[in-house]
C-alpha cells in the first residue's frame, strides 16, 4: 500500500492522516485509551492466567513428576479394622485411687503396607498401556505406607477405651489418675520403576543432595527421601533408614522442582524391592504416561479407561481440577471473571471506538464529499479512515502493553501467595511425621488387649503446597494485545469507512445545505 | 451559446425526482440543453428550483432518474461509480460557496489533494500545485491552514484546486455567495480571466444578478424546469 501511495499520494495520505489524528487529539487520546485500558486488562488477565496455569503446572510435577500427562490409579475401599495395632498387656484393671501411681508397658510397633485406598494393578498391564498409540512412554509404582506406633501405657485394672490414633478420650476419666504416652509416626513409601524410566513422580525433582536412584539399584535396599520429610526426621545421605525392619541406605535427597512443593512420597526405592518388603511381587498402584502430543491425550485416556475399566483415569486437566486452595480459586476468578471483565471492557473498548469513528464520519460527511468530487475514489477514503484508525490502534496498543506492563508490576511486587491443595490417599495426613504424646486420664487405666484402631483420621489427605504467583509479559501475549488492538481499530474503521464510503457525493452535499 | 465549438454537454429529457418524506419531489423536469466548451453559462433560480441539482449532475456527482447526459460524447448516467470519479478528478473542477477545503491541509496541501487521484508524481504534484497558487496570488500563504486565511483568500484555495488539474469545465455553486462586494469582484475577475486565459467552460449557480450579468448565457431554472433569460 505504501509503495502505491509513493508514487500516487502518499505524502498527502500520511500527512492527512497525521493533521486529522492531531487535530482531533482529544478524541484519539479517547479512543486509544478506551482500547489501551481493554488490552491492558487482557495482557494482565492473560498473563496471570499463564502464571496460575505455570504454578499448577509446578504443583502437579511435584506430586506426579515432569511430563505426566495421564496417571492411572485406583481407589480401594478401607477394610475394617485395618492397621489394628495389638498390645499385649493382660492384666486387668482394678481401678485405681488418686495418687496412686501406676505400672507402665512399652510398645513399638511397624506396619507397612500397599496405601490405604489404593487398589493395585497387575505390572503386566504396564506393557499394553506402552502400546497404545501415542503413548511416549509410561512407568509404574507401588506406594506404600508405613504406620508405626510406640509408647507406654500404664498397667492398671480397670477397663478403657482406647481412642484412635491416640486421640485423648475424655469420657474415660475414671477415679484414678493413670498416664500413657504413645507416639505415632506415618510415612508413604513409592517404588519406583529405576529401570529408565522416563516418565513418573520422580521425573524433573531436583536432587539436593547426593544421587537419584539408578538402574543398577533395582533389587537393593536404598532410598532417596524428599528433603522436606528428610529435613523434619533429620534425615541425611548415607543415613540408614528402617522400613518393616530392613535397613534401608539413604543415597539422596530430593525436592520438587516447583521447590516449595512437596514431592508425592516421603521415600523412594526400587520398585522391586517394594514389592518384595510388602511380599507382593508384580504389583503396581500408580501408572503415569506421557503423549507423544497433547493433541493424543483424549484417545489415549480413551484407551486407558478401556484396559483399566475401574481405575481412575486422570488427565493434567482432571488433576489440576482436582487441586484445591486459594491457586484454585485465582484460577476460577482469572478464568471466568478475568475472562468475562476482559471481553465486556474489550467490546465496550470496541463500541467505543466505533462510535467516535462513526461520529468523526459524520462531522466529515462535506470533507469526504469535497473528496470524491474533486475524483477521490472510495476506496482511498476508505483507506484513508482505515489509515487513521490504524495508528490509532498502533497507539492503542503501546499504550495497553504499557498499562498491562504496570499492572504486571503491579502483581509481581505484591507477589500473592497461592497456597494448593491435592488430594491423596495418604494416611495421617500424607506421610508428615505424626506424633502425638496422649494423655489418658484416670479412669482406670488401660485395660489388658484390645487398644485397636481405624488407622487414623486420613484417609484422603491434602499435600499442601504453597507458590509465589509471578507472571510474565510472554511474546504470545504482546502479539496478542497487538492483534487486539489492531482489531478494534480496524473494526471501527471499517464500520466508519463503510459509511463513508456508502455517502454519494451529492447526498454529502444535500446533508449539510 | 456559441455556436461553431464543439459541444461539451449534450442533455435530453433529463429528470431528476428526489423522494423526501415519502413526497415525490421533481426537482428537474424534462430538460434539453447543450453547452458548449468554452462557454460561461450562469444559472439563476429561487431556493430549491433545481439550481444545485443540475450542477450535481453536469459534474458527475448524482445521477438522472431519467433522461440523458453525455460530456464530450461520454455518457455520464451510464458510468458506475468509479468511472464517474475518474471523470471528475480529470475534467471536472468544483468551486463550492462554502469553499470545502480540508480544515486540517494547509493551503498547497489543500491544492494536491486534486491531483493525488490522477496518479501525478510527489514532485510534480508539489510543483503544479504551487504554479496554481502563485496564478491565485497566494505564494505567500501556501503553508495556511484555511482558518489562517479570509473568505477571498478561501476561495481563491478552491479555485487553484480546481484549475491545478486543468479540467475541461469548471462548475461553480454560488463562489462568491459567502464574501463581501469587494472580494466578490476580485474573485469574479479572477474566475472571468482564468475562463478567457484558459478557454474553459464555466457553469456558475448564482443568486447574484450583478454576478449574472458577466456570463454569455443565463440559463433560469424554477420548478424543475429550464429556460433561458
Amino acid at each position: 500500500m505504501l509503495s502505491i501511495y509513493t508514487t500516487n499520494g502518499g505524502i498527502v495520505f500520511l500527512t492527512y492522516l497525521g493533521r486529522e489524528l492531531s487535530k482531533r487529539k482529544r478524541q484519539t487520546a479517547l479512543v486509544s485509551l478506551a482500547l489501551a485500558i481493554a488490552i491492558g486488562l487482557v495482557v494482565v488477565v492473560s498473563a496471570a492466567s499463564a502464571g496460575i496455569n505455570s504454578a499448577q503446572s509446578k504443583v502437579l510435577s511435584g506430586l506426579y513428576g515432569i511430563g505426566t500427562d495421564i496417571t492411572v490409579s485406583q481407589s480401594a475401599l478401607p477394610t475394617q479394622g485395618g492397621a489394628r495395632f495389638d498390645f499385649n498387656g493382660t492384666g486387668r484393671g482394678t481401678g485405681q485411687t488418686p495418687g496412686q501411681r501406676p505400672d507402665f508397658s512399652t510398645f513399638a510397633q511397624d506396619r507397612l503396607d500397599v496405601a490405604r485406598f489404593s487398589a493395585t494393578f497387575d505390572s503386566a498391564l504396564l506393557q499394553q498401556v506402552a502400546s497404545v498409540e501415542g503413548v511416549a512412554g509410561s512407568s509404574a509404582t507401588l506406594k506404600l505406607s508405613s504406620i508405626s506406633f510406640k509408647g507406654s501405657i500404664p498397667n492398671q485394672g480397670a477397663t478403657s477405651t482406647g481412642s484412635a490414633a491416640g486421640v485423648p478420650n475424655p469420657a474415660a476419666n475414671g477415679g484414678g489418675e493413670g498416664r500413657g504416652t504413645f507416639e505415632i509416626n506415618s510415612k508413604t513409601i513409592e517404588g519406583i520403576d529405576v529401570k529408565g524410566a522416563n516418565v513418573g513422580p520422580l521425573k524433573g525433582v531436583t536432587i539436593d543432595a547426593g544421587r537419584m536412584l539408578a538402574a543398577s539399584d533395582a533389587g537393593l535396599n536404598i532410598a532417596v527421601v524428599d528433603s522436606i520429610y528428610a529435613t523434619a526426621n533429620t534425615i541425611k545421605v548415607n543415613d540408614t533408614l528402617t522400613l518393616k525392619s530392613v535397613a534401608f541406605k539413604v543415597v539422596g535427597l530430593i525436592s520438587s522442582s516447583g521447590g516449595t512443593a512437596e514431592t508425592s512420597s516421603n521415600i523412594y526405592i526400587p520398585l522391586d524391592t517394594a514389592q518384595t518388603l510388602v511380599a507382593k511381587p508384580g504389583v503396581v498402584t500408580n501408572i503415569y504416561i506421557s503423549a507423544k502430543n497433547a493433541s493424543g491425550i483424549p484417545a489415549i485416556k480413551k484407551a486407558l479407561i478401556t484396559i483399566f475399566p475401574d481405575a481412575t483415569v486422570s488427565s493434567q486437566d482432571d488433576l489440576a481440577a482436582s487441586l484445591t486452595g486459594s491457586l484454585t480459586s485465582a484460577s476460577g476468578l482469572v478464568g471466568t471473571l478475568g475472562k468475562w471483565l476482559s471481553i465486556i471492557v474489550l467490546l465496550v473498548a470496541f463500541a467505543v471506538a466505533g462510535l467516535f469513528t462513526s461520529s468523526g464520519v459524520n462531522r466529515r460527511v462535506r470533507e469526504f464529499g469535497t473528496l470524491k468530487a474533486i475524483g477521490w475514489r472510495n476506496s482511498r477514503i476508505v483507506r484513508q479512515i482505515m489509515g487513521e484508525t490504524f495508528v490509532t490502534g498502533a497507539i492503542a496498543a503501546l499504550l495497553g502493553l504499557i498499562i498491562g506492563s504496570i499492572g504486571i508490576f503491579i502483581v509481581n511486587s505484591v507477589a500473592p501467595t497461592l497456597s494448593s491443595a491435592a488430594a491423596q490417599a495418604f494416611p495421617f495426613g500424607g506421610g508428615q511425621p505424626g506424633r502425638f504424646a496422649g494423655q489418658v486420664p484416670g479412669g482406670g487405666g488401660f485395660g489388658g488387649g484390645g487398644f485397636g484402631g481405624r488407622g487414623g483420621p486420613g484417609a484422603l489427605a491434602n499435600t499442601t503446597t504453597s507458590v509465589k504467583l509471578h507472571i510474565n509479559l510472554s511474546i504470545s501475549t504482546l502479539l496478542l494485545a497487538i492483534a487486539i488492538a489492531l482489531l478494534g481499530a480496524l473494526v471501527a474503521g471499517a464500520f466508519g469507512a463503510w459509511r463513508a464510503s456508502r455517502l454519494t457525493p451529492a447526498s454529502a452535499f444535500r446533508s449539510v445545505e | 451559446m456559441s455556436e461553431s465549438t464543439q459541444v461539451l454537454y449534450e442533455i435530453k429529457g433529463l429528470s431528476k425526482r428526489y423522494v423526501q418524506k415519502g413526497k415525490n419531489i421533481d426537482a428537474l423536469k424534462d430538460v434539453d440543453l447543450t453547452i458548449h466548451a468554452g462557454d460561461l453559462i450562469s444559472i439563476q433560480g429561487p431556493t430549491g428550483g433545481g439550481k444545485s441539482t443540475l450542477l450535481q449532475i453536469l459534474g458527475g456527482l448524482d445521477k438522472p432518474t431519467s433522461g440523458s447526459i453525455t460530456l464530450s460524447g461520454q455518457n455520464l448516467e451510464s458510468m458506475n461509480e468509479a468511472q464517474l470519479a475518474q471523470t471528475r478528478g480529470s475534467q471536472i473542477g468544483f468551486i463550492f460557496q462554502t469553499f470545502n477545503l480540508i480544515p486540517t491541509l494547509n493551503a498547497l496541501e489543500n491544492v494536491e489533494t486534486a491531483l493525488v487521484p490522477m496518479g501525478v508524481s510527489n514532485i510534480e504534484r508539489r510543483d503544479r500545485s504551487r504554479i496554481a497558487l502563485g496564478l491565485m496570488g497566494l505564494s505567500d500563504r501556501e503553508n495556511h491552514l484555511p482558518s489562517e486565511l479570509s473568505g477571498g483568500q478561501q476561495q481563491r484555495v478552491a479555485i487553484a484546486r480546481a484549475l491545478v488539474k486543468n479540467p475541461q469545465v469548471l462548475l461553480a455553486d454560488e463562489p462568491t455567495g459567502n464574501l463581501d462586494q469587494d472580494t466578490r469582484d476580485q474573485i469574479m475577475d479572477l474566475l472571468e480571466s482564468i475562463w478567457r486565459d484558459k478557454g474553459l467552460t464555466l457553469i456558475m449557480v448564482t443568486h447574484d444578478s450583478a454576478i449574472a450579468k458577466r456570463a454569455q448565457t443565463h440559463l433560469m431554472i424554477a420548478n424543475g424546469k429550464v429556460s433561458f433569460k
